[in-house]
């Protein structure tokens, strides 16, 4: 590479902008760690905050819970999962579309509103099922405790199997039938076949991916404050959180605190992308498969009625006593003379508070979505179709926000944006903080989903056209952003919903300028009302199935991949 | 129209250099089939793309139409050398028709702008001249492959170019359709008249279409003639073994005479033979005899020089007979004309002729 023109510098710029976005604030974090103060106060720097964390046994306690949570939560889900997958997929259980639907939808419901739906139904006090068990001659005190580790991990089940669901679904799906069938043939039955060889087979694909959702589970936080303070259960998200409200802000201990848990999180990272390096996958692989279905006989129905149960229980039970809940003047008080009312409706309606947080919503959603989707599509192409040097270093720290759980990154953004370079200080409290928070969020997803598409498309497409005369900018305007839309479309949704619903990572760097509605969800119901959080809640939720089921309806590919 | 000076291109792989073109020379007539030869990794697809301007050489010079393209200090980009290119895997734009596929060319360009009507003139020219009229609105995904391949074509050739390179273009049909569009895409090239360059492993392909090949091995251009003398006259052993195939005899050279034959003797017996190179009397030769210059006879003719052979298997395959034969300790694959009766175990007498066999520095 003799020349130095100006793609090269080009590339420079760009490495410097990604590196400011994610090497930067992860390096906050750690310098933060050393520090006596808040960012952007006078400080020194200091052990104290790793003396004062380790010293402190509810920190230890916290990180403690996390890890346990990290270990049960994916084992009980993917449990789930491997099962569904293997009814949807590999058997002839009726109605599959319906039942895939189901399953799927709770990945574009937000947690909180569905969680405020349990809390109606499992709190101890006044849950209505509790209520209900009391009125059993034998029931003497509460039955079931939401606010509790269990309750949290139950909370969780519905949106995180429909995620491992999809992610292991296309290795059911490759399956070359013949590996069955000659197991069959050699005189296994069903259920031997079923461990013996359908399992293992699958194993790569499963164990990867369970580290990974053991670190994404790292990062939960909504539901851990919502269900786990009322019971002094803290995790390391909800801890941190803890930390920076109080006052003053234990800046020392939280940024120790988060310090350890990246280097934690890289270094699964790290053994995640060893383990899966090691690993062979031809046995799943394209050329000349065929799947095929196995014939349950009667045992169908009860894999539908099996289904179509968790579905009432996951999905319609809490979706609907949350909807009855926005409409009672206190939610789970169906005892009042008169419970039910309008006025919570009202009120968040007439809030202006509440029409600037939906204008700051879809600014965040939409900015976030399409600024960040053509900010990847541009690295993407940069790192797959070009062999300008420093691809490597760009794709290494493209892959870097997925080390950071969402809390963590704002705090390290709070970092950069507060106690770095003075003049990003002017961003702080603003709207375009939350979209450069949003965007570094979904940097290495967004990057991946496109460098898979890009690397399908032949680069004799582009080649072709160049021999034809059309200049690199035309060539890609022509060719390569038609074919790439569908991808960008389908992505740029994806993050809209995701920033629709995302509390962990508004949370810490909002203001009263730049609420958004899922903060001002929080906010009524940490407050002094809960029912208008049902409210905003609700109206989350329908916004974000709403957005999902006109994308799909256009051929927008987002849910299951249609057969 | 063409010339090639002294290119040079090496990549890096698995830490090791590759000279994929080492000091490449060679020269293209205006109007003539050229076809660069060879087995994969032989550097004709990196010779091509050199001359596309898809790869950049690391030295020498690439000269077009009189006008210098590519330099040590110069290099012209694809885009403006208005060379037509058919790639293998025909690269057709997907989301296009096939109107705006051939069209592109004509609406890109940044030397000449072309007017609606001029385009739509061109590319229904073009269409026709690929036998794809009427097809102009169908959408590019919805053609078979030897239509899409048509497709390709039109597209390279919408701009009249000066040159076309091909790179091989046919591997992906199948066998008849392949067989077909080799007439057609000849026939079609000597009407244009249009100085065209063809890379191939095929060497049946190469006979069939050149009016020069280029056989490449290992970076380097090993033999360049007409289809003719590659297949009578190969140079080395290595060319010899690829176009066609052939047996090999070991041998010592007896007698020379004149500069083109020898005596040779070989395990069999001794035989007259063509020579490629300059051979004195004593000399260790490989003999490579095909198998359409062994003649086969079930009753030994009169007066005529012939050895006893074996019949160790055959195989009727319609057009002719694909026979091995044993001499000894030497089994030859022979090919008979189909009305020949033999079977294995039977014997037979073999005469190698002189005129088609060729002896090569062994």
């Amino acid at each position: 590479m003799k020349l130095f023109d100006l793609r090269h510098l080009g590339m420079l710029l760009l490495l410097v902008v990604v590196g400011f976005l994610t090497v930067y604030p992860l390096s906050m974090i750690v310098f933060g760690s050393f520090r006596s103060a808040a960012p952007g106060l006078p400080g020194h720097f200091t052990l104290n905050g790793y003396i004062t964390g380790f010293a402190d046994p509810t920190i230890l306690k916290a990180l403690w819970n996390t890890f346990a949570l990290g270990f049960v939560r994916p084992l009980v889900t993917s449990f789930l999962a491997i099962f569904f997958c293997w009814i949807l997929i590999r058997t002839d259980t009726p109605f599959k579309g319906v039942l895939e639907i189901l399953i799927w939808i709770n990945f574009f419901i937000p947690m909180l509103p569905m969680t405020m739906g349990w809390i109606l139904l499992l709190d101890p006090s006044y849950g209505l099922f509790n209520q209900w068990l009391r009125k059993l001659p034998f029931i003497t005190g509460p039955v079931f405790n939401i606010y509790s580790f269990w309750g949290i991990v139950w909370a969780h089940i519905a949106f995180s199997t429909s995620i491992r669901v999809l992610m292991f679904a296309p290795a059911f799906r490759n399956m070359d039938a013949a590996l069955e069938d000659s197991a069959r043939m050699s005189g296994a039955s069903n259920m031997k076949t079923l461990f013996r060889i359908t399992f293992p087979l699958l194993m790569p694909a499963i164990v990867g991916s369970t580290i990974f959702g053991f670190i994404k589970s790292l990062e939960s936080f909504e539901v851990e404050l919502l269900l786990g303070i009322p019971a002094k259960f803290y995790v390391f998200s909800t801890k941190v959180y803890d930390l920076l409200r109080w006052e003053p802000p234990q800046y020392p201990p939280a940024m120790a605190l988060s310090a350890i848990f990246m280097v934690i999180t890289i270094g699964m990272i790290f053994l995640n992308r060893w383990i899966m390096q090691r690993r062979q996958y031809t046995t799943i692989t394209g050329k000349g498969y065929r799947t095929s279905v196995i014939q349950l006989g009667k045992w169908k129905y009860f894999t539908l009625a099996f289904v179509v149960l968790y579905a009432i229980l996951f999905l319609v039970l809490p979706a609907t006593i949350l909807v009855v809940g926005t409409f009672m003047k206190i939610s789970g008080m169906f005892s009042l003379p008169n419970p039910y009312t309008m006025e919570h409706w009202k009120a968040v309606l007439s809030d202006p508070l509440f029409v600037r947080s939906t204008i700051n919503s879809l600014i965040l959603c939409v900015a976030a979505a399409l600024i960040g989707m053509t900010f990847y599509s541009f690295i993407s192409y940069i790192s797959v179709r070009t062999k300008l040097r420093g691809r490597a270093v760009l794709d290494f720290m493209s892959w870097l926000p997925w080390s950071v759980p969402g809390l963590l990154l704002a705090v390290g953004l709070l970092w950069v944006f507060l106690g770095g370079i003075p003049v990003f200080k002017v961003l702080y409290g603003t709207i375009y903080l939350l979209i450069i928070a949003m965007m570094v969020s979904h940097l290495p997803m967004g990057v991946r989903v496109m460098d898979g598409t890009m690397v399908q498309i032949n680069k004799e497409l582009e080649e072709s056209a160049r021999m034809s005369g059309a200049t690199w900018f035309t060539t890609f305007r022509k060719i390569m952003a038609p074919l790439l839309v569908p991808t960008y479309v389908s992505t740029a949704v994806i993050i809209f919903l995701g920033a629709m619903r995302d509390i962990a990572i508004v949370v810490l760097l909002y203001s009263p300028n730049s609420r958004v509605l899922s903060i001002l969800m929080l906010e009524h119901y940490i407050g002094m009302s809960p029912e208008k959080g049902m409210v905003v809640g609700l109206i989350i939720t329908v916004i974000c199935i709403t957005v999902a089921i006109i994308a799909r309806a256009i051929g927008i590919g987002v849910g299951p991949p249609r057969e | 129209m063409l010339t090639l000076e002294d290119l040079y291109k090496e990549f890096k792989s698995e830490g090791k250099d590759v000279r994929a073109v080492n000091h490449v020379n060679f020269n293209v007539p205006e109007g003539k089939f050229f076809t660069l030869l060879g087995p994969s990794g032989c550097g004709k697809t990196t010779t091509l793309r050199c001359i596309a301007g898809l790869e950049r050489p690391d030295s020498g010079k690439i000269i077009l139409d009189g006008k210098l393209i590519s330099s040590d200090d110069f290099f012209l980009s694809p885009d403006k050398r208005n060379i037509g290119m058919v790639f293998q895997s025909y690269a057709i734009w997907p989301h296009m028709d096939v109107f705006s596929n051939v069209a592109f060319p004509l609406k890109v360009c940044k030397t000449t702008s072309y007017s609606k009507a001029e385009i739509e003139k061109r590319v229904k020219e073009t269409l026709h001249i690929v036998q794809l009229d009427g097809l102009e609105k169908r959408p590019a995904t919805k053609l078979s492959g030897g239509q899409q391949q048509r497709l390709a074509l039109a597209r390279a050739l919408v701009r009249q170019p000066k040159l076309l390179l091909l790179d091989e273009p046919l591997s992906n049909l199948d066998a008849i359709l392949r067989e077909d569009m080799r007439v057609e895409l000849r026939q079609m090239q000597q009407r244009l008249g249009l100085t065209t360059i063809y890379v191939t492993h095929d060497q049946l392909e190469a006979l069939a279409l050149s009016d020069t090949i280029a056989v490449m091995n290992g970076g380097v251009i090993e033999q360049m003639g007409s289809p003719q003398e590659i297949y009578q006259r190969p140079a080395s052993r290595f060319i010899a073994g690829f176009i066609g195939n052939t047996n090999w005899l070991e041998g010592k050279v007896k007698k020379v005479e004149g500069d083109k034959v020898v005596n040779v003797e070989t395990n069999i017996g001794m035989t007259s033979s063509t020579t490629g190179h300059a051979c004195k009397c004593g000399d260790n030769v490989m003999l490579s005899v095909r198998p359409e210059a062994i003649r086969v006879e079930t009753v030994r003719p009169e007066g005529e020089l012939f050895c006893e052979a074996q019949v160790e298997s055959v195989m009727f395959l319609g057009e002719y007979i694909d026979c091995y034969l044993r001499i000894g300790e030497q089994v030859l694959r022979a090919k008979t004309h189909p009305q020949l009766l033999i079977k294995a175990g039977d014997k037979v007498y073999v005469q190698l002729l002189a005129d088609y066999c060729v002896a090569l520095a062994s």
